[in-house]
């Protein structure tokens, strides 16, 4: 029992991590239809920013709590600002053209950031200052590390406000009038490429947080690192259903928990075999992913 | 006029060994292969910096006779066969005497049958495959240890030393770690060690939770870690520490790197062996070389005695 | 100064002032302080050479470059003119007969690019049945290379079939494992088709990496052998030799013929009814469905048929590099060929051809700029991907959709 909770743990930790990337994925996707390759790197210059602020800032003498702030917000300030870019320099100019060749684009995007990061950051990890959040605590035999709680509290609490953010205020409701139909929505005045930018910022945002997280459970970051994630956190929004931010979530959960689970019961190295299995069945049986969405008959 | 004639041809002649001279003495063209980009690029720049390194050395210390100059041709092979054959085919045309790479076996091997035709040598500093050596390439040689070498110092080295009973592996199914650690679950079995586990993780992974939790529930007494590279190598002891597991920890070479105690940091200056070969006994490690991995952490302290036989 | 020309100026300054405050924090925060020359200095080599090219497009745009656009475009539709007086089929030989010469001209690197380039052409004109004709997103395809590269592998190691035997074993074995991998997404549209072919794609490449006693795990398949070939030997009198084709100039040969076939295979599906009944679902399913074409069959033979082309090109590259581990097969592989259909232009066969050349070629190409090689792939897949947002040779459509005509 406590090996099966210990797992369990795991498994949440990674889900939310996945989640929080996915977030970001199916943002973007419900609102111009791309699958942006390009994510899981600012999800890796998010990790890379979080540790070169934090270092500059407790070079600076700041106190931990400020340090940790600072750099939460600046992080997700600065990979809002690098999405906003990246999307007008190499989505936009796309906007009317073939999804496929965005989605190239968005390929081509990814190699060149995460060889930027290589050549500004180094070919070698970074490490994290883990000192700030070490530790772990027992409960009942379980070691549950204060990351694993934070990782997790915080998913919860994003998943709150953008779920606020989409339904509750003006900015969402032109989002969601944006996803549906362009044109309309700009006839009542919504200009839509500025809701694009922004979609794209607070998706980055997500996967910045996500980023630090990251960094400070494991330790380091590595330039390669959003890749994997990357196609994971895509995996997942699809099993939850693409464009819906409940469903992301939930099938960010479900994947990291498969995962752990295939890889704490059945065999480790066929663990992601499982993962890809479960979301094939899942979807040959609900084609729309499980919480569903309006697909309509896009051609590629 | 016969002699006029004689005297401008020799002249002209003269001239030309004189003009054709500084251009005659020649270069020593060597090219080195080994992942530049990608997710390998950390070793792989390390290969390409200590080719460079190593030229200056031997540049400042009077050069190869009969050579002028050494120029070096870095090649990207990005851990992939297609492209390592494409730079074996592209330092070919570059008419090398010497290749040094590749890095991963998997590119080795393929580039070696290509360099092997041409008659250059290449010479391997990390594909530790037995099988880099092993096809009788006349032309293709190794500096680096063998996995099946590096298992048998492991053994002794987990029987002798840390007399253990239990023993749990993990690699992360490259050539390198899971033939190493198929290696070193043959020679435990065979000197009698039980062996409760070996798992597998899969390259790019960050999280080791659920393979780690086993470790834990299999407590045994060594938990051998065999990793491609030393990033990982941290990860895998700083979330080892997490979970808990009291086993000594038992890496390999190739985490064996300064950059596991700049990322592990605590996690790593507890209970981590690194293991060498057993051929490649240094007699003599120069005094530098020692110091210098003591003052970054003295955590490879072990390795280098038991290397020495000192334990 | 007309207003276009401020125009282009003003975006230029608002974007390297972006470019900068993204360089900036990734160079110039560290421990010791802010600093500020090593990331002007990157930006001020970035900047000078947008200037540059600005300055250039702004010339041009202006007409003071005329004196050299005016001949080149006369020049070009001079070409254009003489290149549709001439018919098709001698371009077509002519670019055979270059195809045939090639190897005797050039050095072994040249070769070994071309042939990889060759490889490329077969996936990428088997990947454009599956996306081009039939419209199908495939993330997974190259695991129908990997399947045709194993498929020879095991063959030739483990009972010494002869490449020309296992060729079309091959392409059966990747056939069946595209029917299976077809069949589940058959239901499936859009992105959800390419989250689950990408992960087939994934297991694939897991399978050939965890199965140790089917196909020696990560430590790949050696051993295996080059294609051989009969030939006439007059050492003893006239007999017939076994000789294999290890050489470049041979394989060369084989893959040219391999990719003749597969131009020409694609060529008249394209054009067959069946190729039609692609064209139709890949532009309304639903509609297809309603003029009585069997959508189910079809699609399930586009996968079929694209994977063929997998499995030959896997067979060969199994023979050409004598060794196959799965690190070949990675997503990025998969993304690659993607790339090259889309790149070239969906549908169309010369275009697909460009896009693999220009997606092999290019990184060789940079070689030169070595830690700086795949930065500037990318970069060069963005910008052509801007600038030429429908391929390099996009196909013609049949027909119009109601919907364009505007």
């Amino acid at each position: 029992m406590d090996y099966f909770l210990q797992q369990l743990i795991n498994g949440l930790t990674l889900g939310g991590i996945y989640a929080l990337i996915a977030l970001g994925y199916t943002m973007v996707y419900g609102i111009i239809q791309l699958i942006n390759f390009a994510h899981g790197e600012f999800f890796a210059a998010g990790g890379y920013m979080g540790v070169i602020l934090l270092s500059y800032l407790a070079a600076s003498g700041a106190g931990p709590y400020v340090c940790l702030a600072g750099a939460l917000i600046l992080t997700m300030g600065y990979c809002a600002v690098l999405a906003m870019a990246v999307e007008k320099v190499a989505y936009k100019p796309l906007r009317h053209s073939s999804r496929l060749s965005v989605l190239i684009s968005a390929l081509g995007m990814s190699i060149f950031l995460q060889n930027g990061l290589m050549l500004t950051q180094g070919v070698y990890d970074k490490a994290y200052p883990t000192q700030m959040t070490q530790g772990s605590f027992q409960v009942a035999g379980l070691y549950i590390s204060y990351m694993q709680v934070i990782i997790v509290a915080v998913t919860g609490i994003l998943l709150v406000a953008l779920n606020a953010l989409v339904f509750k205020t003006r900015i969402g409701k032109a989002m969601r009038a944006s996803a549906q139909d362009k044109i309309m929505s700009g006839l009542v005045g919504i200009d839509s490429d500025r809701i694009i930018s922004l979609t794209f910022a607070i998706g980055a945002g997500l996967a910045a947080a996500a980023g630090i997280m990251v960094g400070f459970y494991y330790g380091s970051v590595h330039y390669g690192m959003g890749f994997v994630p990357g196609i994971k956190a895509f995996a997942a929004a699809v099993l939850g259903g693409i464009g819906n931010v409940t469903g992301a979530m939930i099938g960010g959960a479900l994947i990291g928990i498969i995962e752990v689970f295939a890889a704490g019961y059945l065999s480790s190295e066929y663990k992601d075999v499982f993962a890809f299995v479960i979301l094939i069945a899942v979807l040959y049986f609900r084609p729309t992913g499980i919480m569903g969405e309006n697909v309509d008959d896009t051609r590629v | 006029m016969k002699r006029f004639v004689l005297t401008v041809s020799i002249a002209a002649l003269a001239s030309v060994f004189l003009m054709t001279g500084p251009a005659m003495s020649e270069n020593l063209k060597i090219g080195s292969m080994s992942p530049l980009t990608g997710p390998y690029a950390a070793d792989g720049n390390d290969i390409a910096n200590g080719v460079r390194t190593a030229i200056a050395v031997v540049t400042a210390e009077g050069g190869i006779p009969g050579f002028d100059k050494i120029a070096l041709s870095p090649q990207d092979t990005a851990c992939d066969p297609r492209q390592s054959v494409a730079a074996a085919n592209k330092l070919v045309n570059e008419s090398v005497s010497a290749v040094i790479g590749a890095y991963c076996s998997s590119s080795t091997i393929p580039a070696s049958e290509v360099l092997d035709e041409e008659r250059i040598l290449m010479i391997t500093p990390a594909s530790t495959n037995e099988k880099v050596t092993e096809r009788g390439l006349k032309y293709m040689f190794r500096t680096c240890g063998r996995d099946d070498d590096q298992s048998k110092a492991a053994g002794k080295f987990i029987k002798d030393y840390l007399k253990a009973k239990t023993l749990f592996l993990v690699d992360d199914k490259t050539t390198y770690s899971q033939g190493l650690a198929d290696n070193v679950a043959k020679e435990a079995k065979a000197l009698g060690i039980q062996v409760v586990g070996h798992e597998h993780v899969n390259q790019g992974d960050k999280d080791f939770s659920a393979v780690l939790t086993k470790v834990k529930a299999a407590s045994p007494d060594v938990f051998y870690v065999s990793l491609q590279n030393s990033a990982s190598g941290a990860l895998m002891l700083i979330q080892a520490k997490r979970t808990g597991i009291q086993a000594a920890i038992l890496g390999q070479d190739a985490v064996y790197h300064p950059q596991l105690i700049e990322i592990g940091k605590d996690a790593v200056e507890s209970d981590v062996r690194i293991c060498g070969y057993e051929t490649a006994l240094l007699s003599e490690v120069p005094k530098g070389v020692f110091h210098r991995i003591r003052r970054a952490g003295g955590v490879f302290h072990l390795c280098l005695r038991q290397r020495h036989g000192l334990f | 100064m007309t207003r276009g020309s401020s125009k282009a100026w003003i975006a230029l300054g608002v974007g390297l002032v972006w470019f900068y405050l993204i360089l900036w924090p990734l160079m110039g925060i560290t421990p010791e302080g802010l600093q500020f020359i090593p990331s002007l200095v990157v930006w001020l080599k970035v900047a000078a050479a947008a200037f540059v090219l600005v300055s250039l497009n702004q010339l041009r745009t202006a007409g003071a470059l005329a004196f050299i656009g005016k001949p080149t475009t006369a020049a070009w539709t001079e070409i254009r003119k003489i290149y549709k007086k001439v018919p098709v089929r001698v371009w077509i030989s002519v670019v055979f007969f270059l195809a045939l010469v090639f190897p005797l001209t050039t050095g072994r690197y040249e070769k070994d690019v071309v042939i990889n380039v060759m490889i490329y052409v077969c996936l990428g004109l088997g990947l454009n049945i599956v996306i081009g004709l039939a419209g199908l997103l495939d993330l997974g395809y190259i695991a129908f290379y990997g399947v045709g590269a194993y498929t020879y592998a095991l063959l030739s190691v483990h009972f010494q079939l002869s490449f020309w035997l296992c060729l079309p074993v091959a392409a059966v074995f990747a056939a069946v494992s595209g029917c299976i991998i077809g069949y589940p997404t058959l239901r499936m549209r859009g992105d959800y088709l390419a989250i689950v072919t990408l992960g087939f794609g994934e297991i694939v490449r897991l399978i050939l990496n965890n199965w140790m006693s089917l196909t020696n795990g990560p430590n790949g398949i050696l051993g295996i052998q080059p294609p051989g070939l009969y030939w006439p030997g007059f050492s003893s009198g006239l007999t017939l030799e076994y000789i294999w084709l290890k050489k470049l100039n041979y394989l060369y040969y084989v893959i040219l013929a391999l990719v003749v076939f597969t131009i020409i295979a694609v060529h008249r599906l394209n054009y067959s009814r069946i190729g039609r009944a692609w064209e139709a679902i890949r532009e309304d399913e639903t509609a297809a469905e309603l003029m009585g074409v069997n959508t189910f069959t079809l699609k399930l033979l586009a996968y079929a048929m694209g994977a063929v082309f997998g499995g030959l090109a896997g067979a060969f590259f199994a023979a050409r590099m004598r060794f196959v581990s799965p690190e070949s097969f990675t997503f990025l592989e998969s993304a690659m060929v993607l790339s090259m259909v889309i790149l070239g232009g969906m549908g169309s066969i010369p275009g697909v051809i460009l896009g693999a050349l220009a997606l092999i070629a290019l990184p060789e190409a940079f070689r030169g700029f070595e830690l700086y090689r795949m930065l500037a792939f990318g970069g060069a897949m963005v910008l052509m991907m801007i600038f030429r947002p429908s391929g390099f040779w996009p196909a013609k459509r049949m027909g119009q959709r109601s919907e364009e005509r505007g």
